[in-house]
């Protein structure tokens, strides 16, 4: 019998219990056993009660650690602490040119005309309208063009930044009587790398500073025009100023200009179809050509992924040193990111000291424009990476995987013709090329795609993947300016002193040849695994070698040269080359993405499992080789 | 010598060892009365005794409906619940029913004897008195309560 009340227990019936075992040791009540008591409600209130508290403070306690958090304001108040702001919302951009036509225009046209930040534009995606704004405010000349008549006269804005969503534009009155004076975004779905910040003498002023996001304590004083960003628990944005000493504080009276996007998102990434519902300067005649589609729109970063990136982003101290903190700075900074791989000089190939080498596939296109790829080592990693290290952008560089494929089926476990059965299996390769390859670390793994190729019909007995890997090359018509350095992800097969080609080409033609087509061969070089490119034609059904020496093949590198031949057009030439391994995985900056125009897929009815032993006399099987 | 005076106990059994006598106390019970009402001289609430405790503890099973106790949904006869049916027979035999069940379920101090359910035409509502007899003291007792809505 307990003589004292046990206080360890955090559940209503424990609480119970034990309020039940103090009294035990009493007299003046007994009741307390029976549910219809009157003394029993006093227990319920009183262990509620007790339970109540025990709840608040474990939730209470939850909600002070970054892991453990729940309610969104207190994980990005944790992740303050290690000082990590977490990404708003991003608007997708996209770059457009815009012609604003005057000819039609009467009386005189100035030379130049101006077009404000948060000039509107529209797209429709997917039956839905979006607005999209400029982002910055830009001039452009008048042009006359004299060559036509009558002649046409137009202002020509080049390469105009324009962001999905709506501008808007607030203004606060600094009070330096309110401690941390704090100035707040009035949307949550703010996106605040479109964010300006001006400040200026008072309302009457026509000059404005621009001040900057604080970014590094380097170099920031007293007089340093920064602005601290940071999500308050309302979950909207706020800025504010400098105390003083580590960046400016704003005068008593001065007028704060917040203008920003507000955006609706991922929702219109794609876009590549506007058109100005703005005039400009007061002129309707407008034509907007797209530049670069809409793109990289992201919603707010999650309480999962502040967890997630806090304290990594803590660990690398927003400096890029290792490989790893590169990929993070970029991944949280840069959204249009499909795939990324980072890697040090020391382990290119050749090594190049004193560099660090990013690769980026994008989410649409197949490599990044200079834009981006300015933005990333300009604004990016500026100021974060080692000194004496230069980050060195390269496009991604792309093995396409060319693949024979073989099936063996029986068609009494389905109703499906060999036709339908070969596009579901082409349906299989397509979806293992979706999940799997296009990526850095994506790793063409044999046996994987040949077990979903057997799961993919229950009729499906075996099948047989021979992989070929491919690039396109464009020849050149200048003599002596063909020379092509073919890097593949993975090592050839090396055939020995075999005369069968283990390099294929498609058709081409040479300059000095006309019309008559032309392949690359090789053959082999007497005591080396290489060997050297040839070009032939076809003369009566026989090969006849027109150059011997048009390159070399090095089956352990990977590597093919071409050079040596003039091409008659500069129509591109498939060169196709046989792996040595079935297995292909890519390194650093390359990718491997099957071609899904290539593969070729041939079914055959499995004779032994539809007629059993008298089906072993018809029974084929494929080669290993082409 | 005089000898010892007999105590009642349920403790001892005392005397001639060979002449054994068992004897029990009838247990009182003693229950808080939730309208706390100052005792006028004591100036201390006066608990529930014996068989006022355990009608009161029948009436607050009966005015009990689910999910008033936290955690536990279950305790109560839930007779609000049954206020808006249709003033019949089978409602009658819910009331009765959901009656018979919570007393048998949380009181096992009593014995349900009967169950008497009059409906008042005039002002809607329902009376119902439920008989039962106390097992420790062997005597009935009843408890009247009536189920009309508030407006």
């Amino acid at each position: 019998m307990a003589s004292n009340l046990n206080v360890t227990e955090l559940d209503f019936d424990q609480i119970k219990q034990n309020l039940k075992n103090y009294l035990k040791t009493q007299s003046e009540f007994n009741d307390y056993n029976f549910e219809g008591s009157g003394l029993s409600t006093l227990l319920d209130v009183l262990a509620y009660n007790t339970h109540y508290n025990a709840m608040a403070a474990h939730f209470s306690l939850n909600e002070a650690f970054l892991d453990s958090a729940q309610i969104r304001g207190n994980v990005v108040t944790r992740a303050k602490l290690l000082g990590y702001v977490p990404r708003s919302i991003l608007a997708p951009r996209a770059k457009v040119n815009i012609v604003i036509d005057v000819t039609s225009e009467v009386g005189t046209l100035t030379d130049n005309l101006t077009m404000n930040r948060g000039t509107k534009l529209s797209t429709t995606v997917a039956q839905q309208q979006y607005q999209y704004v400029t982002l910055q405010t830009q001039t452009a000349s008048l042009v006359v063009n004299t060559s036509v008549t009558p002649n046409t006269k137009t202002y020509t804005f080049e390469n105009v930044d324009i962001a999905q969503g709506y501008y808007k534009s607030l203004k606060y009155r600094v009070d330096n009587d309110i401690e941390n004076q704090k100035f707040q975004l009035s949307d949550n779905d703010a996106d605040t790398s479109t964010l300006r910040v001006r400040v200026q003498e008072n309302e009457e002023s026509t000059a404005f500073d621009i001040y900057t996001r604080f970014e590094t304590l380097l170099g920031v004083d007293s007089t340093s025009k920064v602005y601290y960003l940071q999500e308050n628990s309302a979950e909207y944005y706020e800025i504010y100023f400098g105390d003083g000493v580590t960046g400016r504080k704003p005068n008593n009276n001065n007028i704060v200009t917040l203008d920003y996007v507000y955006t609706e998102g991922v929702e219109s990434n794609g876009a590549n179809a506007f058109t100005m519902s703005d005039s400009v300067g007061g002129f309707g005649d407008s034509t907007v050509t797209t530049v670069t589609a809409s793109g990289g729109g992201a919603e707010q970063e999650t309480a999962e992924s502040i967890r997630f990136n806090a304290p990594l982003t803590f660990t690398s101290q927003n400096r890029a040193v290792t490989s790893d903190d590169y990929r993070s700075i970029i991944q949280r900074e840069f959204t249009n990111i499909a795939s990324i791989s980072c890697w040090g000089g020391e382990d290119n190939d050749p090594p190049d000291y004193g560099k660090a080498y990013i690769s980026i596939k994008p989410i649409l296109a197949e490599t990044l424009t200079q834009a981006e790829k300015d933005d990333i080592t300009g604004t990016i990693l500026k100021g974060k990476s080692v000194v004496s290290i230069t980050p060195i952008i390269v496009d991604p560089n792309y093995t396409y995987l060319e693949l024979d494929v073989f099936f063996k089926y029986n068609p009494n476990l389905t109703d499906r013709t060999s036709v339908e059965l070969t596009s579901v299996v082409r349906d299989t390769i397509s979806d293992y090329n979706f999940n799997n390859l296009n990526k850095f670390d994506g790793v063409f793994r044999h046996s994987q795609l040949t077990t979903l190729i057997d799961a993919a019909d229950p009729a499906i007995q075996n099948s047989t993947v021979r992989p070929y890997m491919f690039m396109n090359i464009t020849p050149s018509t200048t003599e002596g300016s063909n020379n092509f350095s073919l890097k593949f992800t993975s090592a050839f097969y090396k055939s020995g002193a075999s005369t069968d080609f283990i390099l294929a080409s498609t058709a081409f033609k040479l300059a000095y040849s006309g019309t008559i087509d032309h392949y690359f061969g090789d053959i082999p070089v007497a005591a080396s695994v290489n060997r050297q490119v040839i070009i032939y034609k076809i003369v009566d059904g026989k090969n006849v070698t027109v150059v011997n020496d048009a390159g070399l093949i090095d089956p352990d590198k990977g590597t093919i040269t071409l050079n040596n031949f003039t091409g008659y057009d500069t129509n591109n030439i498939r060169v196709t080359i046989t792996p040595n391994s079935l297995d292909l995985a890519p390194k650093r900056d390359q990718l491997i993405a099957i071609d899904a125009l290539r593969v070729n897929i041939t079914p055959s009815v499995d004779t032994i499992s539809v007629s059993g032993s008298t089906g072993t006399i018809n029974y084929n099987t494929p080669s290993r080789l082409r | 010598m005089a000898s010892s005076p007999t105590i009642l106990s349920d403790r001892s059994i005392i005397g001639d060892l060979k002449k054994a006598r068992v004897t029990s106390r009838v247990k009182g019970w003693r229950d808080l009365d939730l309208s706390l009402t100052l005792h006028p001289i004591r100036k201390d609430i006066m608990p529930l005794k014996d068989d006022n405790a355990i009608k009161n503890s029948v009436k607050n099973l009966l005015i009990s409906n689910f999910y008033e106790r936290p955690f536990s949904r279950d305790v109560g006869a839930n007779l609000r619940a049954l206020l808006f049916e249709p003033a019949d027979s089978i409602t009658k035999i819910a009331l009765k029913d959901n009656i018979r069940r919570v007393i048998r379920k949380y009181e096992p101090r009593v014995v349900l004897r009967g169950i008497q359910i009059n409906y008042q035409d005039d002002s809607n509502a329902y009376n119902i008195t439920v008989i039962f007899k106390i097992k420790e003291f062997d005597t009935n007792e009843s408890v009247e309560i009536v189920l009309r809505r508030l407006r």
